[in-house]
């Protein structure tokens, strides 16, 4: 690649990468404080109640972020799997490694919030409704993602071998989700449980709900970029004491 | 037809395995590859049949470049590993029914060059390592390929079974084949040419992007 | 012959030598069993909403003889045989998969007119079944060759392969069992009927190209 060109590849280099998250970490980590502080402040005290649902419509301000970030983390990752596959660039797959254990807890705070948020207004901590099940299915496929690399020793074939799972992975969440739904809709009737929350919210929520959105995100980029570089350092290690 | 190797390497992850191999092997001879374990001897071996990727260099059949062609080497290879690609509940004579209907070529049992008769219906998980390496050999008498890539062929195998193997490689090579062996076994033959590989991993971590 | 019948044969001839087929259809009738004792003790009937069971027990025996597929293949070389014979690798995983579901699923499904009988299901019932599961149990054996090919070399990782290969196997589940509750209760969909001939068709489709990637990784 020719020295001047910048692209979006120079962050394939493990060392360009480092250096340039080194600088970006601390950015991001201010990003995050100051923005879930005070998205959550500003939701939690600073607006009204819901006129049905109570003050309980408040957690609402760490399920949408999560469940957000759950499904679009599993996105990244399998985007990161298809670089890797195609242009073998190991910060990608690293990238994907690192952020399989950010997407499940991710998911799990989204199903956790999610069922303290149901007892209240649904009377019920879980029900098989179509959105939870989808929710359970990307944790499967999550756990089956991470226990491949918890499994085995980093190499490019597992490498390869998580990229491929991470695709079949979401083939068959996708799949299964439409399944389920095909049950839940094409038969009975709508169980109509999900509120479609971005649709019918007012703005009074809105805007806090998008700070802290925000702040999720970058929370997201921060935990990445650390765990990525963390891996950069672990595989560096290794490989110069392999060297010896 | 002669095989040729031109500068051949062999990468598994980021570690060169071998580089600078280069070798000729001429109708109707024998080139042993030589070296301590650890090598690179079944990797060679291996890259040779087509089963991993060369990562430099090329392989050609008279000035024919087959680095990448999977089906002539299909045609003219034929690999023996450190398995003996036997199914162990299986009966030699299954066994080899089955080479023969998938290549519709016959075994001889008249001859038997490789003296499978008085095992034929053991099955294999019952015969001992010497005499399963023994089927394994039967089929190079099957297949009749012109190339033989073999992973040390005489292991486990007494001196008589050797002596059997060695008629085998001599027939082969009267017939205008060659063969390309790893052994540590002293089979009797004189090898027309040698390809050394040496434990020397200075080059290890070439291009590892993490150093 | 042609040689892939010739391949077909010997795959089932090795697999069936080996016992796995007794054990995988007993293991079937020993797990329905086990369920349905267990649960008519405590006066709550095994009826026909347990249908279930026999689909739960249907894909843990499949995977029990995951493994087989192409493991065995890859500790004695035949694998690599494979691998440089002329035959397509797809044509290879196709032909695994047949001789799976030949070996491992044909003899389930025989048994499970039987078995339906324990459980409350009349005759005319337990062959809708038997088509529902003709229709799901090849995809079965497809989506299975993938997780052989996964854990490939990966002998000690036994928990490993339902890890990853139970969940892949949840879009035919959840039809399976859902049609056959409604076939017990002489529901006929046909709409759904065909939506799961369509996945089935689909999973078999794509999996011998998947599952010859996969291979190919371990050779690379």
């Amino acid at each position: 690649m020719h020295k001047n060109s910048r692209s979006l590849w120079e962050f394939a280099n493990p060392k360009r990468f480092v250096s340039i998250a080194n600088k970006l970490i601390p950015w991001l980590t201010i990003c995050t404080v100051l923005s879930m502080s005070v998205g959550i402040f500003w939701g939690v005290f600073f607006t009204p109640n819901d006129y049905r649902q109570g003050a309980a419509v408040k957690i609402i301000y760490i399920h949408v972020p999560s469940a957000f970030l759950a499904i679009n983390i599993y996105i990244m990752m399998l985007i990161a799997s298809v670089i890797w596959l195609i242009r073998r660039h190991h910060v990608s797959l690293l990238a994907a490694k690192a952020a399989a254990p950010i997407g499940l807890t991710m998911t799990l705070v989204a199903i956790l919030t999610g069922a303290i948020w149901g007892k209240p207004i649904w009377g019920t901590y879980w029900a098989w409704d179509p959105r939870m099940t989808s929710f359970a299915i990307l944790l499967m496929f999550y756990i089956g993602y991470i226990s491949i690399w918890s499994a085995m020793e980093y190499n490019e074939k597992v490498g390869d071998l998580s990229a491929l799972l991470c695709i079949i992975g979401s083939i068959f969440a996708l799949l299964s989700r439409y399944a389920v739904i095909f049950w839940n809709q094409g038969l009975h009737q709508g169980a109509s449980m999900s509120l479609d929350k971005e649709e019918n919210i007012s703005n009074v929520f809105y805007l806090p709900l998008l700070v802290c959105l925000l702040g999720f995100v970058s929370l997201f980029f921060t935990l990445l970029l650390i765990r990525t570089r963390t891996e950069i350092r672990i595989k560096r290690t290794t490989s110069l004491l392999r060297m010896n | 037809m002669t095989l040729t190797g031109h500068s051949l390497a062999c990468k598994r992850g980021e570690n060169l395995i071998f580089s600078e191999i280069n070798f000729s092997v001429i109708p109707g001879s024998i080139c042993f590859v030589k070296g301590p374990n650890g090598s690179g001897k079944s990797t060679l071996l291996r890259l040779l049949a087509g089963l991993l990727g060369t990562a430099e260099g090329l392989l050609t059949l008279d000035e024919i470049d087959i680095t990448n062609d999977r089906e002539i080497r299909a045609e003219k290879f034929l690999y023996l590993g450190h398995q003996n690609v036997l199914k162990q509940h299986l009966t030699v004579r299954e066994q080899i029914s089955f080479w023969q209907g998938i290549t519709k070529k016959c075994y001889d049992f008249e001859t038997d060059p490789m003296n499978v008769q008085p095992i034929l219906n053991k099955k294999l998980h019952q015969c001992s390592e010497g005499q399963g390496r023994r089927v394994a050999l039967a089929r190079l008498t099957i297949e009749m390929k012109k190339f033989w890539l073999l992973d040390e062929p005489t292991a486990s195998l007494d001196t008589a079974n050797i002596q059997l193997f060695k008629s085998i490689l001599e027939d082969h090579c009267s017939n205008g084949g060659s063969a390309v062996i790893a052994t540590h076994d002293n089979i009797g033959i004189k090898p027309s040419s040698d390809i050394h590989l040496s434990l020397d991993k200075s080059s290890l971590q070439r291009n590892n992007p993490f150093i | 012959m042609n040689p892939l019948l010739y391949i077909l044969s010997y795959e089932i001839k090795a697999s069936t030598a080996g016992r796995s087929l007794f054990l995988s259809t007993s293991f079937f009738i020993i797990v329905v069993l086990t369920a349905n004792i267990s649960m008519n003790q405590f006066g709550i009937r095994a009826d026909k909403n347990s249908v279930s069971i026999l689909w739960i027990a249907l894909a843990m025996s499949a995977l029990l003889s995951i493994n087989m597929i192409f493991q065995n293949d890859y500790d004695d070389g035949t694998l690599d045989w494979f691998m440089l014979s002329p035959i397509s690798l797809e044509t290879i995983v196709i032909l695994k998969a047949v001789a799976h579901w030949v070996t491992t699923c044909l003899p389930m499904m025989l048994l499970t007119p039987i078995v339906c009988v324990s459980m409350g299901i009349n005759f005319n019932s337990s062959l809708w079944i038997l088509l529902v599961m003709m229709i799901g149990t090849p995809a079965i054996s497809f989506i299975s060759t993938i997780g052989s090919a996964l854990t490939l070399g990966e002998r000690a990782n036994h928990l490993l392969l339902p890890i990853f290969i139970l969940p892949t196997f949840l879009p035919i589940l959840v039809f399976g069992i859902k049609i056959s509750m409604l076939v017990t209760n002489s529901v006929y969909d046909s709409m759904a009927f065909l939506i799961m001939l369509a996945i089935s068709l689909f999973c078999i489709a794509i999996t011998p190209f998947i599952t010859a990637i996969i291979i190919k990784v371990h050779y690379t």
